[in-house]
C-alpha cells in the first residue's frame, strides 16, 4: 500500500539557500575590491564562485519532488518483520542533485539500521514523464529513488508508518525545495499469542454441541461408566461383558459434549509499568491484551463462543460468537484497547448483559475497589467468574522514594492481599497469569463446585 | 534546603539527559556527512595557511585563529559562519599582500582559490544534509566531479588571467579594473537574471 504526496508546485516553491547569498557576497566583495585596487588576484579568487553560481543556477527546477511511504503488508504480529519503503521521485525536467527523505515510524516499529534520512540524486523525468536516464558507470539512476527498509514490530496496536517527508536540492546546494509530505499509513500489529491451554471441563456449558465434556449424560461423548439397564436405554448400548459377569443387563453411560460461552473482561482502568514491547517487560495492559488474545485463540479454536468486554473509561463490548472470523474480529478489537487513565467507566457493568452459562474470565490487576466490586457483583449474580491477576511481578518492584515508601508499598500490598481474600470468600478464584494451564486448576475447582451446587439443590 | 537540593538534582539529570542525547546524535553521524564537514574544515585551514605568509603561520595566535575560523564553519555549515570565514580569509589575504609581503605567487593565489571554493561548495552540500543521513555514494561522487570541474575551470581561467596580466605589466593598472568591472557587471547581471526569471512549468 502506498500513498504519494500531492502538492501543487506553487505551494512548495524552490528557494535559494544561504550558499547563494554567500557566493554573491564573496564574489561581489572580491571583484569590486579587485577593481578598486587594481588586483587581478582578487578577481581570480572570485572566479570559481561566479562560475559555480552560473553553473548551478542555469537550470532551475519548478516542481517539488514526490515522496511516498509504502508498506508491504498491513497486518503483522508482534515480533514479525514489516517491509517498508520510502520512494522519492522527480517529476521535473531538471535533474535533482539530491532528494533528502525521511520516513517517520512509530517508536514500536524498530527500523533496521535506525530510522534516518536517506539522500540520493534523482534524474530528470523525460518528456513522457516515465523514464529517466542511467548514470554512467556508477549505478543505475532513474527518476525514482526507492529505499527499502525493514522494521520489527515491537508492540501490538495500530502502528503508524509515516508521514514521509522529503525535500529536493538542486544547483549543488544552491536551491532547495519546500518540504513535501506524504500521509502516514497504518500497520495493524496483532498481539503475540502466548502458549495457552485449558484442558479442564467448563463449569457450565451451553448447547449440545462442542468439544467440552459436560457433567450431563448424553450420547457419543466420553464414557462415564456402566450402569443397570433402564427403560429407554438403547439396546446397542448394552455392555455384554458386564452383563454376562453380573447376570444383569448393563449399559454403557456417556457424557454429552457441549460448547461453552466465554466472556473475557479486560480491566484496563489502570496502566502499571512501562511497556518494553515484545523484548522488554510487559505492562499491565500488555499482559491483559496478550492473555485475552491467548484465551480467545484457545477457546475459539475449540469451537466455543467468545465475547470481549473492555472495562475502562471507554467501555466496549464484542458480542460472543464462534469461528475463525470471530478470532480475527477479536484480535482487531483488542488493538483498540487503551488504559483508562484511572478514570471510572462511564457506566457500570450490568451482570444481566452477560449470559448465565458463560464463563467470565476477568483479566485484572486488582488495583482498585471498583474492579473488585464489579467482579463481586458478577459472582453474586450467579456468573462463573475467574479473576486472572495481570499485575505479575510489577507489584513487587521496589519504588524509589523516601524511607516511608517501602512501608507504604507494603501496606498497599496487604490491602491488595485482603482484596483477593475477599474475592475468594465471594467465590471468585484468583489466579496469576502464567500462560499454559493458568485456568486449569480454577476451572476444575469451579466445575466441582458447580456440580456440588446442583446436588445440594436437589 | 532539601527542595533546593532536589531541584539541583533534577536539573543535573536534565543536563545529563541533554548531553546523552547530543552524544547519541553525534554517534549517529554518517561517514559522508562527517567527510563533508572534515572537507570544509580542511579546506578552510588550507585556505588560511595559503592566505598568510609562511612567516606569520608560526605566530602563536595563528593556529587558534585558523581553528577558530574553520571549526565553527565545519560544525555549523547552515549558519553565517562559513561566509564569515571566507570573507575573513579573503581580507587576511588582502591585508598581508598589501602590508606584509606584497609578492603574490600564482601558485598561492590558485591554491587559495581552489581551497576557498571547495570549502564553500562542501559547506553548501553539507548544509542540506542532516547529520545522520545515509547518502548514496554515487550522488557524492557526482557532486565531487562537478565541483572539481568548476575548480579546474576556475584555476585554468585564473592562471590564464594571471599570465595575461603578467605579460602586460604596463597595462596592469588599467586592464584589471576594466576586466574586473566587466566581470562584476556580468556576474551581477547573470545572478539577477537567474534569480528573477519566472518559473516555467513543463
Amino acid at each position: 500500500m502506498t500513498v504519494p504526496s500531492s502538492v501543487e508546485p506553487e505551494e512548495v516553491p524552490w528557494v535559494p539557500t544561504r550558499a547563494v547569498g554567500r557566493a554573491v557576497l564573496f564574489c561581489g566583495l572580491a571583484v569590486f575590491t579587485g577593481v578598486l585596487l587594481g588586483r587581478v588576484d582578487l578577481v581570480v579568487l572570485a572566479a570559481p564562485f561566479a562560475i559555480g553560481l552560473a553553473w548551478g543556477l542555469r537550470r532551475r527546477p519548478t516542481r517539488p519532488p514526490v515522496v511516498a511511504a509504502e508498506i508491504a503488508d498491513e497486518d503483522a504480529a508482534e515480533g514479525a518483520t514489516v517491509g517498508l519503503a520510502l520512494e522519492m521521485s522527480n517529476e521535473d525536467r531538471v535533474p535533482l542533485d539530491l532528494v533528502v527523505g525521511r520516513l517517520a515510524t512509530s517508536p514500536w516499529l524498530e527500523v533496521t539500521d535506525g530510522a534516518r534520512p536517506y539522500a540520493g540524486d534523482v534524474s530528470a523525468a523525460e518528456a513522457d514523464g516515465v523514464v529517466g536516464r542511467r548514470g554512467r558507470g556508477l549505478r543505475p539512476v532513474g527518476s525514482v529513488r526507492r529505499v527499502e527498509l525493514t522494521a520489527t514490530a515491537l508492540r501490538w496496536g495500530y502502528q503508524q508508518v509515516g508521514p514521509a517527508v522529503a525535500f529536493g536540492v538542486a544547483g549543488d546546494g544552491l536551491l532547495v525545495s519546500g518540504t513535501v509530505v506524504a500521509p502516514p499509513l497504518t500497520v495493524r500489529v496483532y498481539p503475540a499469542v502466548p502458549p495457552f491451554r485449558a484442558d479442564q471441563a467448563m463449569p457450565r456449558s451451553a448447547a449440545l454441541v462442542g468439544v467440552h465434556r459436560s457433567r450431563r449424560p448424553g450420547e457419543d461423548g466420553e464414557l462415564s461408566g456402566v450402569r443397570r439397564y433402564g427403560p429407554g436405554d438403547r439396546l446397542r448400548r448394552i455392555d455384554w461383558r458386564v452383563t454376562l459377569r453380573t447376570r444383569e443387563v448393563h449399559v454403557a453411560a456417556f457424557l454429552s459434549d457441549r460448547d461453552a460461552e466465554v466472556i473475557v473482561l479486560l480491566d484496563v482502568l489502570h496502566e502499571v509499568g512501562t511497556s518494553g514491547g515484545i523484548r522488554g517487560e510487559a505492562s499491565v495492559v500488555d499482559a491483559t491484551v496478550r492473555a485475552a488474545a491467548a484465551i480467545c485463540d484457545h477457546y475459539l479454536r475449540q469451537g466455543d463462543r467468545v465475547g470481549l468486554v473492555e472495562y475502562s473509561g471507554r467501555p466496549r463490548y464484542l458480542r460472543p460468537a464462534s469461528g475463525r472470523r470471530q478470532l480475527v474480529t477479536a484480535l482487531d478489537w483488542l488493538l483498540d484497547t487503551q488504559a483508562g487513565g484511572g478514570m471510572g467507566p462511564t457506566f457500570g457493568l450490568d451482570p444481566s448483559s452477560i449470559p448465565n452459562a458463560a464463563l467470565v474470565v476477568v483479566l485484572t490487576p486488582l488495583l482498585g475497589p471498583t474492579s473488585a466490586e464489579t467482579i463481586a457483583a458478577l459472582a453474586r449474580a450467579g456468573r462463573s467468574v475467574v479473576a486472572v491477576d495481570t499485575l505479575g511481578s510489577l507489584g513487587q518492584r521496589r519504588i524509589p522514594g523516601s524511607r516511608w515508601t517501602p512501608v507504604a508499598q507494603r501496606l498497599w500490598w496487604f490491602e491488595r492481599e485482603n482484596l483477593i481474600g475477599l474475592l475468594h470468600e465471594a467465590g471468585v478464584p484468583v489466579t496469576p497469569w502464567i500462560g499454559p494451564g493458568s485456568l486449569d486448576q480454577v476451572l476444575n475447582d469451579m466445575a466441582r463446585m458447580a456440580a456440588a451446587g446442583r446436588l445440594g439443590a436437589r | 534546603m532539601r527542595v533546593l537540593l532536589d531541584d539541583l538534582r533534577y536539573a543535573g539529570l536534565g543536563l545529563l539527559s541533554r548531553i546523552q542525547a547530543t552524544i547519541a546524535t553525534l554517534r549517529r553521524t554518517t561517514g559522508v556527512v562527517l567527510g563533508l564537514r572534515l572537507l570544509v574544515c580542511g579546506a578552510l585551514l588550507a585556505a588560511f595557511a595559503l592566505s598568510v605568509p609562511p612567516a606569520l603561520l608560526w605566530l602563536p595566535a595563528a593556529p587558534a585563529v585558523a581553528v577558530g575560523l574553520a571549526l565553527p564553519a565545519a560544525l555549523f555549515p547552515r549558519t553565517r559562519m562559513v561566509g564569515f570565514a571566507l570573507v575573513t580569509i579573503g581580507a587576511l589575504w588582502l591585508a598581508t599582500t598589501m602590508f606584509v609581503d606584497p609578492y603574490v605567487s600564482p601558485a598561492r593565489v590558485l591554491g587559495l582559490t581552489a581551497a576557498l571554493y571547495t570549502a564553500h561548495a562542501a559547506a553548501a552540500f553539507a548544509a542540506v544534509l542532516p547529520n545522520d543521513t545515509a547518502v548514496d555514494p554515487g550522488a557524492v561522487l557526482r557532486w565531487a566531479l562537478r565541483t572539481s570541474l568548476v575548480v579546474v575551470a576556475s584555476v585554468g581561467l585564473g592562471a590564464l588571467g594571471l599570465v595575461a596580466a603578467a605579460w602586460l605589466p604596463q597595462a596592469q593598472g588599467l586592464v584589471a579594473p576594466l576586466v574586473g568591472s566587466a566581470v562584476a557587471a556580468g556576474i551581477v547581471g547573470v545572478v539577477v537574471w537567474l534569480a528573477r526569471r519566472p518559473g516555467r512549468l513543463p
